[in-house]
């Protein structure tokens, strides 16, 4: 047999060695480009049960992690994230999986730690270039901690970093201006005032919270119950106005002020769901986010 | 010679590739992660054919699997089908006992777990241990108790559980089950006390100052305005259905009692059923 055979064989022998595992990874890649997500972490599990090298095995993670992301299920994106060092901070799976890290852990309501991931990723990476990648879900999470001056400058930042003509650049600072203007930011209800209204006046910390209807419902109540128990009092039924007139009060009076708190959590997060909701809008009608 | 060099080329090649013909080191590796929904997904779709034994294997490991996701009844046909020759026979039998024993379906399980013919220790002592555990679940004490004492007591990996069901059993012989019946006359006689003496002081304590609040107001109102006005019938009305669901709240609170007595029982001896099975089979 020729020895040029010999090679033929011998070189499809190698090339079906090496074909079997990319062709894995691309049963991988086209399993998460067509949608089932579920299915393609099973196939990168299967490309980290596999691997040999550090650098595969993390990005097989990193893979498998933007499955359970599309999933929905962060706790366990993270999960995977999660162990992953690098020493290398240019290394531009180290941007990635710090990018991911904080986006899930914005999507999971932890803001505060999405924060603390973009700071460690600016604080150990040189590339500034690649600061603005982070800088939407930044933005994000300082509107969501009610940093408002700091998210503010971060976007501002942002459009400083985008290749806008100068006239785009003025009109994109405006916009920001006018978000970011005091009678425009969340009008934030405090939890302690909205109790405290209530306990002055029943009914009135609701409306602060600003379910008037409820507020004035609220008034009501407590007003017809203390005026029954005066009533009853004044017409010398005085054990039905303590206990029935005043009991009933102690109820609706305390349950008032537990409810007022519980509206003012409430609606500060819708505020802040609607105020970052615009923020996205505008990050997507003017910027280029690739 | 060309042929011999299409024969070793074809071997080759084969064993190249050997390693994506058995998905069974990577269902471990699932197994082991606790990725058990993959598990039963790759089982599930996968259209390879394996030998008997192979195929064994995958039903252990979906049927534990499915134990691990607590899909009992799912688990329990998988495990079943774990042949004779696999080394996971024993286990996937006793677990699919157990399934059923969790699952109350205790004829099934004395079945699953009954007709294992193995003579090696500890299976034979195991098997008494969890069918004198299946009649303990089923109320018949005495049968339970004569099987426990004829286990084996040279096994150690089980001697703490036995003790555990003896002391189940003689605290079932001594407890004394609360009266409902007593505990709706008492809270017929004083509103309250019916809940106080079935454990539930501070409801009892309550109920009675919100029973007799509602009779004064009723009084006040019958003493002032006489039985027919409308205030005295309206406060009298809520004194009265106060009265009566306390008493019926006192027939309840005990009832719920002895049922949590039941439950914390029921669950003592599946606790104790299970540990065995473990320290065994782990």
């Amino acid at each position: 047999m020729p020895n040029t055979i010999k090679f033929f064989f011998s070189f499809i022998f190698l090339c079906g060695i090496f074909l079997s595992s990319s062709a894995a990874v691309l049963k991988g890649d086209s399993l998460y480009a067509a949608g089932q997500y579920f299915e393609a972490s099973i196939e990168y599990e299967r490309m980290i049960f596999n691997a040999e090298a550090q650098a595969d095995l993390y990005s097989h993670k990193y893979k498998k992690a933007l499955c359970y992301k599309q999933l929905r299920n962060f706790d366990r994106a993270l999960e995977e994230l999660q162990p992953m060092y690098f020493s290398n901070a240019d290394d531009s799976l180290y941007r990635q999986v710090c990018y991911e890290q904080s986006l899930c852990f914005y999507l999971n309501g932890e803001p505060a730690k999405a924060l603390w991931k973009i700071d460690e990723y600016f604080h150990r990476s040189d590339d500034t270039a690649t600061y603005r990648l982070f800088i939407p879900v930044k933005l994000l999470c300082l509107n969501e901690t009610l940093q408002w001056n700091e998210a503010k400058e971060c976007f501002i930042g942002f459009i400083q970093m985008q290749n806008f003509t100068p006239e785009k650049r003025t009109e994109m600072y405006q916009i920001v201006n006018t978000l970011y203007e005091k009678r425009n930011l969340p009008h934030i209800r405090s939890i302690k005032k909205a109790e405290n209204w209530s306990r002055f006046i029943p009914g009135s910390g609701q409306i602060y919270a600003g379910k008037t209807g409820e507020g004035i419902v609220n008034f009501l109540i407590n007003a017809s119950v203390l005026a029954f128990s005066a009533h009853q009092a004044i017409n010398g039924f005085y054990i039905t106005g303590y206990l029935a007139g005043l009991g009933f009060f102690n109820k609706t009076y305390h349950g008032g002020i537990k409810r007022s708190g519980i509206l003012a959590t409430q609606r500060n997060k819708e505020l802040i769901v609607n105020f970052n909701g615009e923020i996205n809008a505008t990050i997507r009608s003017n910027f280029e986010l690739n | 010679m060309k042929y011999i060099w299409l024969v070793v080329f074809i071997i080759m090649f084969r064993l190249g590739f050997a390693q994506n013909k058995t998905e069974l080191p990577f269902i471990e590796h699932l197994i082991n992660k606790g990725y058990y929904n993959e598990v039963i997904h790759l089982i599930d779709n996968d259209s390879l054919h394996y030998s008997h034994s192979k195929q064994d294997s995958l039903n252990y490991y979906k049927g534990w699997a499915h134990y691990s996701l607590k899909n009992l009844d799912q688990s329990t046909t998988s495990l079943l089908n774990v042949g004779k020759e696999s080394p996971f026979y024993l286990k996937s039998r006793f677990f699919a006992g157990y399934n059923q024993i969790f699952l109350e379906n205790y004829d099934d399980a004395r079945k699953i777990i009954g007709v294992m013919n193995v003579q090696n220790e500890p299976i034979p002592t195991l098997v008494n241990f969890e069918l004198s555990g299946i009649d303990m679940l089923q109320g018949n004490r005495s049968k339970a108790k004569e099987q426990l004492q004829q286990i084996n007591p040279n096994i150690a990996t089980i001697n703490q559980q036995v003790a555990a069901l003896g002391q189940i059993i003689k605290d079932q012989e001594t407890h004394r089950a609360k009266s409902p019946l007593l505990a709706g006359v008492m809270s017929g006689i004083i509103p309250g006390s019916g809940k106080i003496y079935a454990g539930h002081t501070g409801e009892g304590i309550a109920s009675m100052i919100a029973t007799a609040g509602f009779g004064l107001i009723t009084w006040e109102n019958y003493r002032k305005l006489g039985i027919g006005h409308v205030k005295t019938i309206f406060f009298g009305s809520i004194f009265a259905a106060s009265y009566a669901s306390n008493i019926y709240g006192s027939v309840i609170s005990v009832k719920i009692i002895e049922n949590d007595y039941k439950d914390a029982q029921h669950n003592q001896i599946l606790f104790q059923l299970h540990i065995p099975l473990r320290n065994i089979f782990e």
